[in-house]
């Protein structure tokens, strides 16, 4: 569909930053040298060395398989909950702008509800409810970002109601659902792309966000966020247990970025304008 | 006789950037203007004659550059200047009047403000008494307090007036106007063309106007430049360009654009006797609006007959078309349709709540042909839809072949279906929204402003298709329209929208030749064409009849009604 | 005008209304018995009575909510689990120190992203935009944590001009948390700016497009005077709400940072009451920050009625169909 020539180059190295961090994360048990939680209080704080390229941190374990072991989870559960969010809040969007009145007044409002607790702020109280396992973050972090994928792919579809194309098809007497699904949703596939591009480097920031504030991934799970928050205190000794998760992480959000932007520009969708909301 | 020429264009090449080539968009143009006289650009979409006009400014759009030739005013190079002399050339020796006043006033700032801009950059006396003067000038309505309102709260003619204003604020040399009347309403247009000719010779300017309307450049121009894909095709005085023309292109032009003058009335059409149909005293109004959009509407629509509704913006002429096709909500009044096998459909109930029967009887065809279609789906597709909805075909088989029967009609081969829209020009693309609306095998066409978006070329194809499957096909025809020239050719009879009432109905020849309603009088007036020569005065637009809330229609001879306000011939 | 007004309070009122219910239920919606949850697997049964009756877990879940929002609107949010004392105190003091770093972080913040919009957008496509697009593109991929790490590095261990953390926690004096709430305040700033910064480019870029800045440049305006005169107050309008969402949610880059200066502010205390579960502090931070965001919102809207003339005196009902438009 898309031919790669015509994309600019920040969005080839985009796509190369975020297909080499998802590489790295899929294969990491099979290349990482080390098991990457198992501990060893002689070997703590080491720096680089021939055994350990990066080091180990305050337990002795080994920095360079933390790292490489550390996207995975971050990187399954902004997958599944993008993925969701975007599915949702697609439908959502559409079906309000298409009934408009009462029921847009009506979903507008109950988003913007959601919209008004902080997505960190929703996923403490979420989390600190109903804990932290893999499901309930996913869905929780699709509930926080469906809202804002709703605005958008709202204020996508109206302009593409206006047109004849679809009053044609009104007139014809159709469905809602089939008016959506033929003429709607074809039209705003590139504002849904560059929506889930960047959904995903948010929900990547907010699960990380999570995981250094302690309430993502439990210990001694190796996850970037967790890395940071645990070894940000030997900063000055060992530099490289934080600066390595430091690296993949930003290596990885940029990418998304870079990738959403250029999409976007190749879509003609304005991302900087439209998608403001985190 | 002629004095020196105030500015000059000398063998101008421009291109610019698409791809990794470049494309030419003016090739070797040359012309020169004099003061107190006014050349008329001409030319299909595409021509260039923007581009052109605009280097007068010196001024090209990003990605194009001059390849070949110059631009001179009052002596000097334009593209040459430096920054500071090329802001003073801007403005104080050469202005512009663009399009659309409503995009080109800067929303933010009270109209007076940026009359008064254009005045201190050039140095010149910016007082209220000098803002006033120029917007007494332009016979702009209360010139002492217009001043301080925003452009949105003025009417589209308003804007345009003050968009001259402030291009004539400066007393330029040369005043370029760039199809500036093409956004207007016919009245408005005339009164707006009528003020340029006034100011010209008011301020004794050189002007230039860019325009797609032979009829507009005959009423202004003195002399005419033909243009035709960047290239110049007729160079002349406008009476023996257009009365004598010498090339083929411009013949063809001539021969394509709508007239009404010097033309034989359109012959008076057997008609069938049944009613397809009928609406009495209809009544519709947008959700929440204040105002009907559309009071006691009246309408008799034979079998093979084309019954055109005409009104400017606003008169409520395209919401009939909306209403009848269930798309709006009707208040009030009856309307009943007669499908072909002579049953009788109620036609106030909402599209989804109608029966197929009603839903395939009544199609439409719209405006912005660029709009109709959905950008993602094949012609193939876009036709096949309505052929499934109704259940007109079963198979795919049949569908293809139904599809490429109907494209054949409507003028297309079959290498069309299975494009995009996107691959088809303007009249294509409208040949396949007729297209699509007759796969339905409609008794009631709806055609919505067909030809406005459309060249004159294209336009007049367009219009020669749809009578001819009128004919052949015994439909039924609505059609929606602000021009009256298009109107005179396809329209068995006429109804004449203002404000959301009719005004006046009759055949198409009496109210041509008898127009009984000031409005459709003064309708007539303003409308220019090829050859016209003469224009109502320029402040026509703001002394147009209104309607007495307490008139109605009255059938004034056989089959000719009128509403009777103040100036109305009942008799 | 006052109608507009009026219906947009009306609107945020509904809005937060919503907001406080789905916290509410979002709390109460519990798997099993809250109580139980809250004090783990090895209360006693006497433990637990207690805390029900403290939650008044034994009234129906709806006249809780009734007498729950009762009492919030008049700023009581019940006492707090852990310590006993009256929440909305505990939340009002630690407020007022979070405010400390949110509004020069706001300030600054929104006035250095309109600037480096705009002139970005001016000199489009040169090397100083593409240095701020790639810079802005940068901060807003790095996350606050991230930042904050960074600058603690820089500015508090290899050149230590600011403290990197609050040590005597919410007894700190004004004199200890005014240096102190530096290093956050710019933490925020840069991520917050981002955002503001790229709406503002995109929006001004498509203003020096627009057919009225041509029509200024063609009448001899000077491009400075059309940037600043003819097209920045209109291009700032879509901009407003990207303005007020990034404020409103400024509270949630307040728990990183807080969290990571060890910041006696309201995201400080949110962490400690995930940690301790004191559901009700957590819920009246929640419909605080709720409450500021309709704030920013109404704002934001105020303030575009103010600027935007069309907003002011446009009463004309939008019919379905657009006017007839010929682009030629």
């Amino acid at each position: 569909m898309t031919r790669l020539r015509e994309l600019s180059t920040g969005t080839r190295v985009g796509l190369v930053m975020v297909g080499l961090t998802v590489l790295l994360a899929v294969i990491a048990p099979w290349i990482s040298p080390y098991d990457p939680i198992s501990t060893n209080a002689d070997n703590a704080l080491v720096g680089a060395s021939r055994s350990h390229w990066l080091g180990t941190d305050q337990y002795g374990r080994d920095v360079l398989s933390r790292t490489l072991e550390g996207g995975r989870f971050a990187l399954l559960v902004s997958l599944l909950a993008t993925t969701l969010a975007v599915l949702v809040g697609t439908l959502v969007g559409t079906l309000a702008a298409y009934h408009g009145r009462w029921v847009d007044a009506g979903i507008t409002r109950v988003l913007d509800a959601v919209l008004a607790v902080p997505a960190v702020l929703a996923l403490l109280l979420i989390v600190s409810v109903f804990g932290n396992n893999l499901w309930v973050l996913v869905l929780a972090i699709s509930v926080v970002y469906i809202p804002a994928v709703a605005r958008v792919v709202r204020g996508a579809t109206f302009p593409v109601l206006s047109t004849d194309f679809v009053t044609a098809a009104r007139a014809r007497g159709e469905r809602s659902l089939a008016i959506i699904r033929r003429e709607v949703l074809p039209n705003i596939l590139d504002t849904v792309l560059v929506e889930f591009a960047m959904r995903a480097s948010w929900v990547v920031l907010l699960v990380s966000t999570l995981s250094f504030l302690g309430f993502g991934v439990n210990p001694p799970t190796p996850d970037w966020g967790l890395m940071i928050q645990e070894n940000r205190t030997a900063l000055t000794v060992a530099p490289a247990g934080t600066l390595a998760p430091i690296v993949t992480l930003s290596v990885l959000v940029v990418g998304l970025n870079l990738a959403a932007d250029g999409l976007g520009k190749y879509l003609g969708v304005d991302r900087a304008r439209r998608g403001v909301l985190r | 006789m002629r004095t020196t020429p105030v500015a000059e264009l000398d063998g101008l090449t421009v291109s610019y950037r698409s791809g990794a080539g470049r494309v030419t968009v003016a090739q070797d143009i040359g012309f020169s203007l004099y003061a107190g006289r006014t050349l008329g650009l001409v030319g299909e979409s595409g021509s260039g004659k923007s581009t052109v006009a605009r280097t007068l400014l010196g001024h090209l759009r990003d990605g194009s550059r001059i390849d070949a030739g110059q631009v001179t005013v009052r002596g000097e190079d334009v593209f040459a200047l430096s920054g500071s002399a090329l802001r003073q050339l801007r403005g104080g020796v050469v202005a512009v009047v663009a399009q659309n006043a409503g995009q080109a006033l800067t929303p933010s700032l009270r109209v007076g403000a940026q009359i008064r801009e254009a005045l201190r950059v050039h140095g010149l006396p910016a007082d209220d008494d000098r803002v006033t003067e120029l917007l007494r000038l332009v016979r702009l309505p209360a010139p002492e307090t217009i001043g301080r309102r925003y452009p949105h709260e003025l009417s589209g003619g308003q804007q345009q007036r003050v968009a001259i204003a402030m291009a004539v604020a400066t007393e330029p040399t040369v005043l370029v106007l760039d199809e500036p009347t093409t956004a207007l309403d016919v009245i408005t247009q005339a009164a707006v063309l009528a003020l340029v000719n006034d100011l010209r010779e008011e301020l004794g300017m050189a002007v230039l106007i860019v325009s797609h309307d032979l009829g507009v450049v005959s009423v202004v121009a003195d002399d005419v430049l033909v243009l035709q894909s960047g290239r110049a095709v007729e160079h002349g005085p406008t009476p023996k360009v257009l009365g004598d023309p010498r090339e083929d292109y411009t013949r063809e032009l001539l021969d394509a654009a709508p007239r009404i003058e010097g033309v034989p009335a359109p012959e008076v059409r057997e008609a069938h006797q049944e009613l397809t149909l009928e609406c009495q005293d209809l009544d519709v109004r947008y959700p929440r609006a204040p105002r009907l959009a559309v009071s006691d509407f009246n309408l008799q629509v034979r079998r093979g007959e084309t019954v055109a509704v005409v009104g400017e913006s606003g008169s409520g002429k395209s919401t009939v078309a909306t209403a009848l096709a269930g798309l709006a909500p009707v208040e009030r009044g009856r309307a009943v349709l007669r499908t072909g096998d002579d049953d009788l459909h109620d036609l106030l109930a909402p599209a989804r709540a109608r029966p197929a029967a009603v839903r395939s009887a009544v199609q439409m065809i719209f405006q912005n042909a660029d709009l109709a279609l959905n950008p993602r789906r094949s012609i193939a597709d876009a036709i096949a839809r309505p052929l499934k909805v109704f259940g007109r075909v079963s198979g795919r088989a049949e569908t293809r072949s139904t599809v490429l029967r109907l494209l054949d009609e409507v003028g297309l081969g079959p290498e069309f279906a299975d494009r995009v829209p996107a691959q088809l020009s303007g009249g294509q693309r409208q040949r396949v929204g007729i297209a699509r609306a007759l796969a339905a095998e409609p008794t009631l066409l709806i055609a919505d402003e067909i030809t406005t978006a459309l060249d004159v070329s294209v336009q007049a194809s367009v219009l020669d298709l749809l009578a001819e499957l009128r004919d052949r096909r015994a439909l039924s025809c609505l059609f929606i329209s602000h021009d009256l020239a298009v109107v005179r050719n396809v329209a068995d009879r006429i109804v004449v929208m203002k404000d959301g009432r009719t005004v006046e109905t009759a055949a198409t020849a009496a109210i041509f030749d008898t127009p009984r309603h000031p409005y459709t009088r003064s309708l007539l007036d303003a409308v220019v064409e090829p050859g016209s020569t003469h224009l109502p005065s320029s402040d026509a637009d703001a002394r147009v009849v209104r309607l007495d809330p307490a008139a109605s229609l009255v059938e004034a001879s056989e089959g000719h009604w009128v509403r009777d306000d103040e100036g109305a011939v009942t008799t | 005008m006052v109608r507009l007004i009026g219906i947009r309070l009306g609107t945020g009122l509904i809005t937060l209304f919503l907001a406080a219910f789905f916290v509410f239920f979002a709390v109460q919606a519990l798997p099993g018995d809250v109580a139980e949850q809250l004090l783990g697997q090895n209360a006693t049964p006497e433990a637990v009575e207690t805390l029900r009756e403290q939650l008044g877990l034994d009234s129906n879940v709806w006249a809780r909510f009734v007498e729950w929002l009762g009492n919030a609107v008049t700023g009581d949010f019940g006492d707090s689990l852990v310590t006993g004392e009256p929440v909305s105190s505990t939340i009002w003091a630690s407020f007022a120190r979070t405010l400390l770093i949110a509004i020069p972080a706001m300030v600054v913040g929104i006035a250095l992203a309109l600037l480096l919009g705009v002139w970005a957008a001016a000199r489009r496509g040169s090397r100083t935009d593409s240095t701020v697009s790639v810079l802005a593109l940068v901060a807003m991929s790095i996350p606050e944590f991230v930042v904050a790490t960074v600058l603690v590095l820089l500015l508090a261990i290899l050149v230590p001009v600011f403290p990197a953390t609050v040590l005597s926690g919410p007894d700190a004096s004004l004199g200890e948390l005014l240096p102190a709430a530096v290093l956050p305040a710019l933490t925020l700033v840069i991520s917050m700016t981002a955002y503001i910064l790229r709406a503002m480019r995109s929006s001004t870029i498509d203003g020096l497009a627009t057919e009225y800045a041509t029509t200024a440049a063609l009448k001899g305006v000077p491009r400075r005077a059309v940037l600043w005169r003819h097209v920045a107050p209109t291009a700032v309008l879509p901009v407003l709400p990207v303005i007020s969402i990034n404020v409103a949610w400024l509270l949630g880059g307040v728990v990183v940072v807080e969290s990571v200066f060890n910041y006696p502010g309201l995201g400080k205390l949110m962490i400690d009451s995930v940690s301790t579960r004191d559901l009700p502090v957590l819920q009246a931070i929640a419909v605080l920050s709720a409450l500021v965001y309709v704030t920013a919102n109404l704002v934001a809207d105020l303030l575009a009625l103010a600027a935007d003339p069309r907003q002011r005196t446009l009463h004309q009902p939008r019919g379905r169909r657009r006017t007839a438009e010929v682009v030629r």
